[in-house]
């Protein structure tokens, strides 16, 4: 069963449509953008209202900076992900380009 | 953690605005989109259930270590950090490293040489069907438990952090891990645990960083710690013993450090993480889809080098919460409080973050619990589907018929993890001994794989007798815990079972194979080592290949940062 199943992956193309580096870096940069520009318009947040904290030994709070601290690095990690993605693209374009020493499919 | 324990609701509570929210919503439009595109990408049932064996190994390898990156991972080792502090490291130093470890550079051969579909079925191969009953039903079942305690869990801490009500949570959650895995299958679910692992990062890694900050780096954090207590005002924990990570006895529960310190090595890192590491399907499903036998060794040999740095943003935000947050204290000093060890990373969240992270965290959390129960769920389906349903009940039909039953597979699991939820609720001490009984059948399977895969003379009746009697001795040493006979204060006594049952799974299997037959070496190839063609482990990749692309060395230099850390935070 399995042997039969490996021929058929073998022999067909399993084109890649879409590749998860590109999803992850996409989903990092609106967050980052979007903690970015939070911390620079502290406006459009809630007031910190933590009573409960109150009997803490230090005062933990880190405040809206934190947010275009995280912000940025978060953007940064995402345009990473972009430029790996677009500087290795996924195997299924090398086939087309090297020819026949890569003869299976991987996903990017 | 225990099902049930979490603070009354508005402790925890957190000051939500529009902007968290947000980044929740635009999380499960990207869960979602990820199942969707993952459909279009499956045309055989090995696509369905093992990605087609096609990924490449980052994703593989970072699959491997966010499908145990739960958030009843992340609340319980917080947790315990915040009780008995470095002793945790124990967990991800002796326990899990070594034994990924073991997985990629010898067990794995086996498992992706032989072209088995699951770990059961390996077990079915070399043993026939008597021990494959036994690992596929059981390991089913705790799957669908498992899953069920985890959307019980998510429901109970969204209704603490945002107040919504329990089945709203509990209907949505459910319903996005269903729509996900029964359109994209393993796929979906594998690309899923990706995206998690680095929004969880991205909330984990600044919290634990602000948090460090606030308490005065890491020798302000040293200056605060303070004795676990309990409520009788025995210590259980001392500052000592919180700040190192040898001999452990806070942990094992053992008064003699040099027996403390044989149960964290024997106990918890050799029989109870191989164990788990080296035969939960869960795990090993994730290298079996990488797309060659190299990175399916590599797979979790990678995933090793997050393993060992992940307790630095889980174990230490649990050390700050206990030194810093003033409810944390009180419970550490006195023993009781309104709120429980298991609070610990919830608290942090709640005091350290504003609006906008909070929604990152939260997001982080919503998908550290989804992407646990849909790797139950996608394991669940395919043990279902290829070895209790094709092997069993409907063989021989055409293979897009398989896809079928594993998406109907995938709707029954959801609906029965509903319903494992609700009786969670009424009767969560039913649901803590399951699990711990779940538990108990790792060490014996590993005990039976090592012998079944290094010794040809086993036997098919030795597997199945040596796997229930070593499973029954872990519960025997468990009931003799409950009445008190083994008396244990830390967390040694699943060390102590996990070593019984693998000394006697060992024993048995033995004993049975003297005086049964064996099965004939030319049905044991790819399934025991000295019978196997030394072709069909052959990685034609791997040669010539840097070091840091071969399995071998690459393990070796994992292995050699893992004794590291151990000795600088001994």
């Amino acid at each position: 069963m399995a042997s039969a199943e490996n021929q058929a992956h073998t022999t067909k193309t399993v084109p890649r449509l879409f590749d998860i580096r590109n999803i992850i870096a996409t989903l990092l940069a609106i967050y980052g953008v979007l903690l970015t520009i939070a911390g620079f318009a502290p406006a459009v947040l809630r007031d910190h209202d933590d009573s409960a904290s109150a009997g803490n030994r230090a005062n933990l709070y880190i405040g809206t900076d934190a947010n275009w601290w995280v912000g940025l690095v978060v953007v940064g990690v995402a345009l990473g992900f972009f430029a790996w993605a677009a500087l290795r693209q996924v195997r299924v374009e090398e086939i087309d380009a090297s020819g026949p020493d890569s003869d299976r499919p991987a996903a990017g | 953690m225990t099902a049930t324990a979490l603070a009354a609701d508005n402790v925890l509570r957190l000051n939500v605005g529009a902007l968290d929210y947000v980044l929740i919503a635009i999380y499960f439009v990207f869960v979602l989109g990820i199942g969707l595109l993952a459909r279009s990408q499956i045309s055989s049932s090995l696509d369905f259930f093992l990605s087609g064996r096609r990924l490449p190994v980052w994703v593989t390898g970072i699959a491997f270590v966010s499908a145990n990156l739960g958030a009843i991972e992340i609340m319980g080792m917080s947790a315990n950090g915040a009780q008995i502090g470095l002793s945790t490291m124990h967990y991800y130093w002796i326990g899990a490293v070594p034994a990924m470890l073991f997985l990629g550079v010898v067990m794995m051969p086996f498992y992706y040489g032989s072209k088995v579909r699951s770990v059961p079925e390996f077990m079915r191969k070399r043993f026939g069907p008597g021990a494959h009953l036994v690992n596929a039903i059981s390991f089913a079942a705790a799957q669908v438990l498992i899953a069920g305690v985890n959307l019980f869990l998510l429901a109970t801490v969204i209704n603490a952090l945002l107040g919504w009500e329990k089945w709203v949570s509990l209907i949505v959650a459910a319903a996005i891990v269903l729509t996900y895995t029964a359109l994209g299958g393993l796929s979906a679910a594998i690309y899923n645990e990706v995206l998690q692992f680095f929004v969880i990062l991205a909330a984990l890694v600044p919290l634990t960083i602000f948090g460090l900050i606030k308490v005065g780096g890491w020798s302000g954090l040293r200056d605060k710690v303070i004795d676990a207590t309990k409520s009788d005002g025995s210590v259980t924990a001392t500052v000592h013993e919180q700040l190192t990570t040898w001999p452990g006895q806070a942990l094992s529960g053992f008064n003699s450090p040099v027996w403390s310190v044989i149960g964290i090595v024997f106990g918890l890192g050799f029989v109870l993480s191989f164990g788990y590491w080296t035969t939960n399907f869960v795990e090993v499903q994730r290298a079996m889809a990488s797309d060659s036998i190299s990175a399916a060794r590599r797979a979790p040999i990678i995933a090793s080098f997050p393993k060992m740095f992940i307790p630095f943003v889980v174990v230490i935000p649990g050390m700050i919460a206990a030194a810093a947050i003033g409810d944390m204290i009180h419970l550490k000093s006195t023993g009781s409080g309104q709120i429980t060890y298991n609070d610990a990373m919830l608290l942090m969240i709640r005091d350290i973050l504003p609006n906008g992270l909070i929604g990152v965290a939260v997001a982080g959390l919503l998908a550290s619990f989804m992407a646990g129960m849909a790797a139950n769920i996608s394991a669940f389906n395919t043990v279902f589907s290829y070895d209790i349903w094709q092997q069993y009940v409907v063989k021989d039909r055409p293979d897009n018929y398989y896809i079928q039953v594993g998406r109907a597979a995938t709707v029954a699991a959801t609906v029965l993890a509903i319903f494992t939820a609700l009786i969670a609720s009424g009767y969560s001490n039913l649901m803590d001994y399951l699990q711990t009984l779940f538990g108990f059948f790792n060490a014996p399977l590993f005990a039976t794989f090592i012998l079944g895969m290094f010794w040809k003379r086993m036997t098919a009746t030795a597997g199945w007798a040596g796997l229930v009697a070593g499973t029954l001795s872990a519960i025997f040493v468990f009931i003799l815990s409950k009445v008190g006979v083994i008396n244990l204060p830390g967390q040694g006594m699943p060390f102590v079972a996990a070593a019984a049952a693998f000394i006697v799974d060992i024993i048995v299997s033995v004993v049975v194979s003297m005086v049964t037959a064996p099965k004939p070496a030319a049905e044991l190839a790819g399934f025991v080592y000295s019978e196997t063609p030394k072709e069909m482990f052959f990685d034609p990749e791997s040669a010539g290949k840097p070091w840091f692309q071969r399995p071998v060395p690459l393990a070796g230099v994992m292995l050699v940062l893992s004794v590291a850390l151990n000795i600088v935070f001994h």
